[in-house]
Parts: structure tokens; C-alpha cells; sequence
């Protein structure tokens, strides 16, 4: 040990302090290498680039714009997983932890070593895309460059900081139980710290290429690259990633365990991945319901940057693409809630709240035929001649955000619902108040529905500007019906007696579909959605500053975009089976030791 | 192994059915190609500049200016509404044209905004519309000069926009692809060159040229046009009329004459410079 310590002091000295001792060929070179930043200043200072149709190297049968558009899909796929799942796990283990339960560690373990197989093959996207970039788009690399180069250099340090982190966490995680258990939670901590850092700083990247900041209208940089990297776009985008990465990584999580629940020979196993999927699926859940209002913000944002990049996005061709996104959620949303449906089978006897399950399928899919009704779209006039102008004379008002927005938070509401009565099955009130508070639950469910219901009416009675402050307390009135709930919820569950058992392993097998039905929607949409964010800047690089002169600057048609996303999707489901199977090769004995069947559940 | 196999049918499966949900039940537009750079040179005719600036508009402009989801004013009646904004107490421009009011909401949006149209919490002072010549617009002059011209055709009012002798002037985009020759050969000097150049004479008796006593033309007489080219069509000037008789000889019909006799197509053949010298020489005072 004590030789290892001093051979590394001795390498540190050496990088620190050892040029002098390094061959004069080399001390050259470093001066010529010195010279680099000189010559990304001068890029920058001259602005972004006038491309040709020259400046971009062809490979005979490659596709420039194909090979990083995928190679950037599938490293954005798992990096997402990658940079999602620690989050969780971190809170899971500490759940564990404080309670003492070693199955949350169990499965806290399990499922950060699904994410250590997708993290290898996250750098190896990331490794692609570079290359592709450099080789394919050197221009726009260049520049890019030029501007983020010390933004580059700090991310790669914190790749390396980021990877023995995850070594560590996952590598130490039966070594540092006990006592250890702090280190080991703040090895955790700086993981989710790191990882973090590393999606705020690649994010700026793509926000500067949307929404340029810190340059002039010449592309000329004015030398604060935090003024580059804080554009007008980066928080929103934050945020929302943030949001997705932790609803994703549940979903493939989600759908690992129903592929584990699938393939168990014994009840142990089966009600070790039921647990897990359950888990992982209100993971996915959780982090999902917030996810319209990030998605809100984000393009209230866009707007406010360029009215000219929102009506594109919203009101043109790519207005058809929010259609299908409908279709995408309205999947996670019906898949989400079926499985939770079919969970109701966990438990002994027949549950009392069964008959509010069909009321609430109707209110999904009302609301989810709300929210897939379209608006303003593209229409040929031979189209426009048949709906009798541009909108639908009956169905028109249910497309405009009034509509949809009331239509989604009541979504939300159902499947918040949902979870309530699976939760409050095993519990019996023992005390007057509790009745009290279940009306009061009631109550403040239809007043909630009530009030998003009438602002969306009073919305189509105000100015644009007045409608859109509308969906704000829409989304407050959601939120406090739903913390509400919980709060009473939990006050109840602390002094009422719990009745019967929930049976872990008693779930159909078209359960287990429906996590993978969460997951494969969950990715398409991704895909769907990163290509639509992308493809908004049109024929530009950077926006207004860097115009894209390849042959390959054009929009694509919606099947065509839809495609590509879906060969992204295959490639990325058919590497996490892969995953999924090399994470199998030790999970059998673990859960043999701790049996789960027939335990509640808090 | 089953377990497998199924979940990856199940995968394929759905990943299939959202494909051909995009591809069949969604239309499949195709969008527009990335704008060109719309070059303007001197040899444009004015149909061409203005054909052009339909293009220019129905990429940079018609997606708000459509009427649909009221994001911006339709300009249908531009022609007629814009002296009134140009008198309202908001207007801070300095336009007293229809061609001035245009290019001044292009480049400087805010100098009046139309009632409801303004950004949110600006109570109307402050429209939302980038500046046509910056950021993702980025017209040139020229191409806002198009755009302007067009937006006058569809207005129903005379194109009233110049062409520059050298209008290039985006010279930091490649060199246009060479532009197709007009009809004709070289540009006229003068507006007695343009008249017999594209024969005028032999059709119409025109102020200063050799008429024969008693001598019948196929065409109206043109030598006291200026006279009456000021009253045969409401809120049309002399010029204006001219303009449009040449372009559209079949839209007012002089008494006594059958349509289709003279070409329709002297838009395409003439010069933007050389229709202004024939319209400016026929409405001049004899």
C-alpha cells in the first residue's frame, strides 16, 4: 500500500512539475500545442462560418446526417438510463438504510447493476458521435469548439470523475454495508453530483445550437462562456431531462424486472421482480406526471426566444408529430394504469374500490381523445374544403390548449387515483376522522376536477396572453390535490389497522407487458421528441447564425423522421436485452436468500 | 427462452405499429426544401420579382400572416388599412407610402402593432415579429423589396418598388446560379426604344409616333392615355392602370375591343426598367 501511495505521489510530481525533465522534441510540441487556444479564439472571433456544400466530407453509402443522428439518439438513450437510474437508486438505498429493510438494498443494488452494463456502452455512443462529428461536420464541430472548448475539457475530466464514482458505488456496495453505509451513500451522492453536471454541461451544447447566447448575429463570440452555455433555453431543458432521465431509467428498470418476472421458475423470484417492477414502475410514474409542465415551460421558453421556432414547432409540419406524441402518452398513461389495475390482483379477497376502475379507464380515455385532437395543422386545401375551414366545426375547441390542458391534469389525477386505491386497500379505518377524511378526499378530488374543468372553459373566453397564465393554476390546483391526498393519506395509514396481505408474485404475465409497453413507448418517444427539439432549428447549425449548407438540410417527411426513430428504438431495446442478460448471470442467488411472497408492502 | 422470444416479438410489434401509425395515419407532407437564396438582378421583369416575392412570402411570412390561429394580421387588405394605422395616435413610424408602411413593419415591427397582435404584457406596444432582416429571416433588401412588391400585386395597388442597378447585395453567400435570360436582348435606352422594341406601334397610335391620317389600329388609341388612365378604375393612379393594362391586358377591356388580342405575357418579356419607362412615357402630359 505504502508503495502504491508513493508511486503515485511520484506521477503526480512528475505531471506537475516534470517538463523540464521531458525531451526538448516534446517541449516543442507543447509549445505548438499551447498555440491551439490561440487558434480557436481566432475561429470564434471571425464568427460562425459560411459553409458549402465542400466543406462536408462524403463517404461513399454513409449518411452524414443518419450516423449522428443515431449514434446521438442511442448515446442520449443511455445516457439518460445511465444518468436516471443513480438518482433513484440513491433513494432507494437510503429508504433501505434508515429503515433497515435490506430488500430496498437489495434491489437498489440490482437495479444500479442493470445501469453499470448501459454505462459502457453510453461511452461508446458518446465516443461515436464525437468521431462522427469531427469527421462528418468538421465545420460545425470547429466552431462549437472555438466557443465550448474549456466546457469540453471539463466535461471530460468529470467523465472520468463520473466513472470511478459508479465503479466505486457499485463495486463497494457489499463491502460498505454497516457502518460503511454513509461512505457508501456519499459515494452515491457524488455520482448523482457529477452525473448531473455532465447532462448541464452537454445540454448547453445543444441549447446554444437552438437558442445561441454569448455571440452576436455574426456568430462572433464575445469570450464568457458562461454566457454561451446559460442561453435562453438551457434551464427549461435542464429540467426537463432531469425530470425524463429518472422517469426513463424506472421504465427500463420496470421493464427488467417484468423481463426477470417472465422468465422465474419460483414464486421467490417472481415476487422479488413483481416487487421490483411495481416499484419501478411508480418511479417511472412519479416522475412522469410532472413531465407536461417541464414540457410546457420548455416551449413557453422557445417562444419567448422566437415566436418564428414556437409557431414551427407548434402551428407547421411538425404540429402533425404532437399528434402522435399524443398517441405515445396516451400508451404510458393507459399501460401505467392497466398495470396498476391489474395489481389490484396482489391482494387477499375482493378490493372494495375495484368498480372505480372502469370509471377511471373512461376519464383516460376521454381526456386522452382530448389531448389527441389537433389544432392548428398543415392541411392541403382539399382537406381544409372537407372539415368545412381550419378546424373541425364540432371537435375544433377541444384542440386548442384550454382543452388539452385540462385534459391532462385530470389525466394525472386519474392515475394519482389509481395508486390511492391500491395503497389504501390494505387499510381499514379505525376511527370517525377517517371516514371524515376520505370524504374530504372525495371533495377535494371533484373540486380539483371541477376547477381545472372551469378554467379551461373561462380559457376560451380571454386573450391568447390571458390563457396561457391559465395553465398555471391548473397545474397548482393538481399538485395540491395530489400532496393533499398524500398528506391525508398518510395520517390515516399511520393510525388505521391494516387488513389482509398483498401477495407479491400474483400478477398475470400481460401485466408484465404492460411495463415493456411503458418502456418501448417511453424510448419511441424520446426518439420522436429529441428529433423534433433537433429538427426545429430546419436548415440551421446554430439558429440564425450558422446555416447548415450539407446536402442533407432538408425536413424530413413524418414517416420517413418516424423511421429513424424507430431503428433507433430496435437498436437501443435490442442492447438492453443484451444488458438485461449479462445482469441476469448473477441475480438468482440473491433473491433466493430473502423470500418476498406474502409480506406487505409499507 | 419463450420469455424471450415473446418479449422481443412484443417489442418489435409495437415499435411496428407506432411506424405505421406515423407513416398511415399521419399525411405525409413534404415539407419545403431549405429556402434558396433568392438572388435579384436588374434583368428581372417585374412579374419576376414579384413571383419572387410570393416565394420569399410563403416561406418567411405566411405562416403567421394566414389568418389560422390568429398570430399575426392577414394582409389581404393592406392596400386599403394602411393609412388609417399610418394616422393612428400608437403609429411611431415615419411611412406616408404603401411601400414604406411595408418595409417599415418588416424591419422595425413595433413602429405600429395591430390591435391584439402585440406580445403579451406589452398592452399592443411591442409585436412579436422578428425583424425581416435579421435573425432567421435575414432578408436582404432586395428580397424584402420582392416581398413588398408582391404584397402590392395581391393588394391590388401598382408595384411600386425599384430594382437596384447592382442588387447583390448579400455578398456573403456563393454566387447564384446564372439567371435565365429574358426574352428579349438587351435593355432598351430609352422609352421610344422599349415601345418599338416590343413593337407597340404597330398595334397602338402613341403620343409622338408617326400616325397616318385615318389610319385604323388594331389597339386603342394610346396618345391622350394620360388623359383618362387616372379614371378608368377606382383607387387606381394613371401609372398604375397603365402598368396593369400592360401586364393584364384582359382585365379592363377598352369599349369596343375583344379580349385576347394583345400578348399576355409582356411581363415575362419586358424589364422591370423598361415597363417603368413605357408606363412613365405614356402617362406623362402632351
Amino acid at each position: 500500500m505504502r508503495v502504491l501511495a508513493s508511486a503515485l505521489l511520484l506521477v503526480l510530481a512528475l505531471v506537475a512539475w516534470g517538463g523540464g525533465l521531458l525531451p526538448v522534441a516534446f517541449s516543442e510540441s507543447a509549445m505548438a500545442v499551447e498555440a491551439v487556444p490561440a487558434a480557436a479564439s481566432e475561429i470564434a472571433q471571425a464568427g460562425a462560418p459560411k459553409l458549402t456544400l465542400g466543406d462536408y466530407p462524403a463517404y461513399r453509402g454513409l449518411n452524414s446526417r443518419l450516423t449522428v443522428w443515431i449514434a446521438a439518439q442511442l448515446h442520449l438513450f443511455f445516457a439518460a438510463f445511465v444518468l436516471g437510474v443513480p438518482i433513484f437508486v440513491l433513494v432507494i438505498e437510503f429508504i433501505g438504510w434508515r429503515r433497515g429493510d435490506p430488500r430496498y438494498d437489495r434491489v437498489a443494488h440490482e437495479f444500479i447493476k442493470i445501469s453499470m452494463g448501459a454505462f459502457s456502452l453510453t461511452a461508446t455512443f458518446g465516443g461515436l458521435l464525437v468521431f462522427a462529428l469531427v469527421v462528418l461536420y468538421p465545420g460545425l464541430f470547429a466552431y462549437l469548439a472555438s466557443i465550448f472548448g474549456p466546457i469540453m475539457m471539463v466535461y471530460a475530466v468529470l467523465f472520468l470523475a463520473e466513472t470511478g464514482l459508479l465503479y466505486a458505488y457499485y463495486y463497494g456496495w457489499d463491502a460498505m454495508q454497516g457502518r460503511r453505509k454513509p461512505g457508501h451513500l456519499l459515494i452515491g451522492l457524488g455520482l448523482n453530483v457529477v452525473g448531473t453536471a455532465l447532462m448541464l454541461l452537454s445540454n448547453s451544447w445543444a441549447t446554444f445550437m437552438m437558442a445561441p447566447s454569448g455571440i452576436d448575429a455574426q456568430g462572433v463570440f464575445s469570450g464568457s462562456v458562461w454566457d454561451a452555455v446559460d442561453g435562453p433555453l438551457w434551464t427549461p431543458l435542464n429540467v426537463h431531462r432531469f425530470i425524463a432521465n429518472i422517469a426513463y431509467g424506472g421504465a427500463i428498470v420496470g421493464a427488467y424486472a417484468a423481463y426477470k418476472f417472465i422468465a422465474a421458475h419460483t414464486s421467490e423470484e417472481k415476487a422479488h421482480y413483481d416487487w421490483m417492477g411495481y416499484t419501478a414502475n411508480g418511479i417511472a410514474v412519479m416522475a412522469l406526471l410532472p413531465l407536461p409542465f417541464a414540457g410546457y415551460w420548455m416551449t413557453k421558453e422557445i417562444y419567448a426566444y422566437s415566436q418564428q421556432m414556437g409557431i414551427t414547432l407548434m402551428g407547421g409540419l411538425f404540429a402533425w408529430l404532437f399528434i402522435i406524441q399524443a398517441v405515445l402518452i396516451g400508451t404510458i398513461f393507459l399501460a401505467a394504469n392497466f398495470y396498476l389495475w391489474c395489481g389490484m390482483n396482489r391482494l387477499d379477497g375482493v378490493n372494495r374500490n375495484a368498480y372505480l376502475i372502469k370509471y377511471i379507464a373512461g376519464v383516460l380515455v376521454i381526456c386522452f381523445l382530448v389531448w389527441f385532437t389537433p389544432h392548428t395543422l398543415v392541411m392541403t386545401a382539399r382537406e381544409l374544403g372537407s372539415i368545412g375551414g381550419a378546424y373541425h366545426p364540432v371537435l375544433g375547441p377541444l384542440g386548442v390548449m384550454s382543452a388539452k390542458n385540462s385534459a391532462v391534469n385530470i389525466m394525472i389525477l386519474a392515475t394519482f387515483l389509481t395508486y390511492q386505491l391500491f395503497h389504501r386497500a390494505t387499510l381499514r379505518s379505525t376511527e370517525p376522522w377517517m371516514v371524515r377524511a376520505t370524504r374530504f378526499q372525495v371533495a377535494l378530488y371533484a373540486a380539483a376536477i371541477a376547477n381545472i374543468v372551469w378554467l379551461g372553459i373561462y380559457g376560451y373566453y380571454v386573450p391568447a396572453n390571458v390563457r396561457v397564465g391559465l395553465s398555471v393554476p391548473q397545474v397548482m390546483t393538481t399538485i395540491f390535490a395530489i400532496v393533499s391526498c398524500v398528506v391525508v393519506d398518510e395520517a390515516i395509514a399511520f393510525r388505521s389497522q391494516r387488513i389482509g396481505t398483498i401477495h407479491w408474485g400474483r400478477m398475470p404475465v400481460r401485466a408484465q407487458y404492460a411495463l415493456f409497453t411503458l418502456a418501448v413507448a417511453f424510448t419511441w418517444l424520446m426518439g420522436l421528441m429529441g428529433y423534433i427539439r433537433s429538427s426545429i432549428r430546419q436548415h440551421w447549425h446554430v439558429y440564425t447564425v450558422m446555416r447548415d449548407a450539407s446536402a442533407d438540410a432538408f425536413t424530413l417527411t413524418i414517416g420517413h423522421a418516424s423511421a429513424i426513430v424507430s431503428v433507433c428504438t430496435l437498436i437501443f431495446m435490442a442492447l438492453v436485452l443484451f444488458v438485461f442478460w449479462l445482469a441476469g448471470f448473477s441475480s438468482a442467488p440473491a433473491v433466493q436468500q430473502a423470500p418476498l411472497a406474502a409480506r406487505v408492502v409499507p | 427462452m419463450s420469455g424471450f422470444l415473446g418479449v422481443t416479438t412484443y417489442a418489435v410489434g409495437l415499435i411496428g405499429l407506432f411506424t405505421a401509425f406515423s407513416y398511415y395515419g399521419i399525411p405525409q407532407l413534404v415539407p419545403e426544401p431549405p429556402p434558396a437564396e433568392e438572388h435579384i438582378t436588374g434583368a428581372m421583369t417585374t412579374e419576376e420579382l414579384v413571383a419572387m416575392g410570393a416565394r420569399i412570402y410563403a416561406r418567411a411570412c405566411a405562416l403567421c400572416h394566414s389568418g389560422v390561429g390568429d398570430r399575426a394580421p392577414k394582409l389581404d387588405a393592406i392596400g386599403t388599412v394602411w393609412r388609417a394605422r399610418t394616422s393612428d395616435a400608437r403609429y411611431r413610424g415615419a411611412a406616408r407610402t404603401l411601400e414604406d408602411y411595408l418595409r417599415e413593419s418588416m424591419l422595425e415591427p413595433s413602429a405600429y402593432v395591430v390591435s391584439g397582435f402585440g406580445k403579451p404584457g406589452t398592452n399592443d406596444s411591442e409585436s412579436p415579429m422578428p425583424a425581416a432582416a435579421k435573425g432567421a429571416m435575414a432578408l436582404s433588401a432586395n428580397e424584402i423589396n420582392a416581398v413588398i412588391g408582391y404584397l402590392q400585386s395581391t393588394a391590388g395597388v401598382k408595384v411600386s418598388v425599384t430594382l437596384r442597378p447592382d442588387p447583390a447585395d448579400r455578398t456573403d453567400l456563393p454566387a447564384p446560379a446564372p439567371a435565365p435570360e429574358p426574352s428579349t436582348a438587351a435593355k432598351a435606352p430609352d422609352a421610344v426604344a422599349a415601345l418599338r422594341k416590343f413593337q407597340c406601334d404597330v398595334c397602338h397610335a402613341l403620343p409622338k409616333f408617326p400616325v397616318e391620317e385615318g389610319e385604323q389600329r388594331p389597339g386603342p388609341d394610346l396618345r391622350g392615355i394620360w388623359k383618362t388612365a387616372g379614371h378608368r378604375a377606382d383607387g387606381m393612379d394613371a401609372k398604375g392602370f397603365i402598368s396593369e393594362s400592360i401586364l393584364f391586358p384582359n382585365k379592363r377591356l377598352a369599349q369596343g375591343f375583344e379580349p385576347d388580342l394583345m400578348p399576355k405575357d409582356y411581363g415575362n418579356q419586358m424589364l422591370a426598367a423598361e415597363l417603368q419607362m413605357i408606363v412613365e412615357y405614356l402617362a406623362q402630359e402632351y
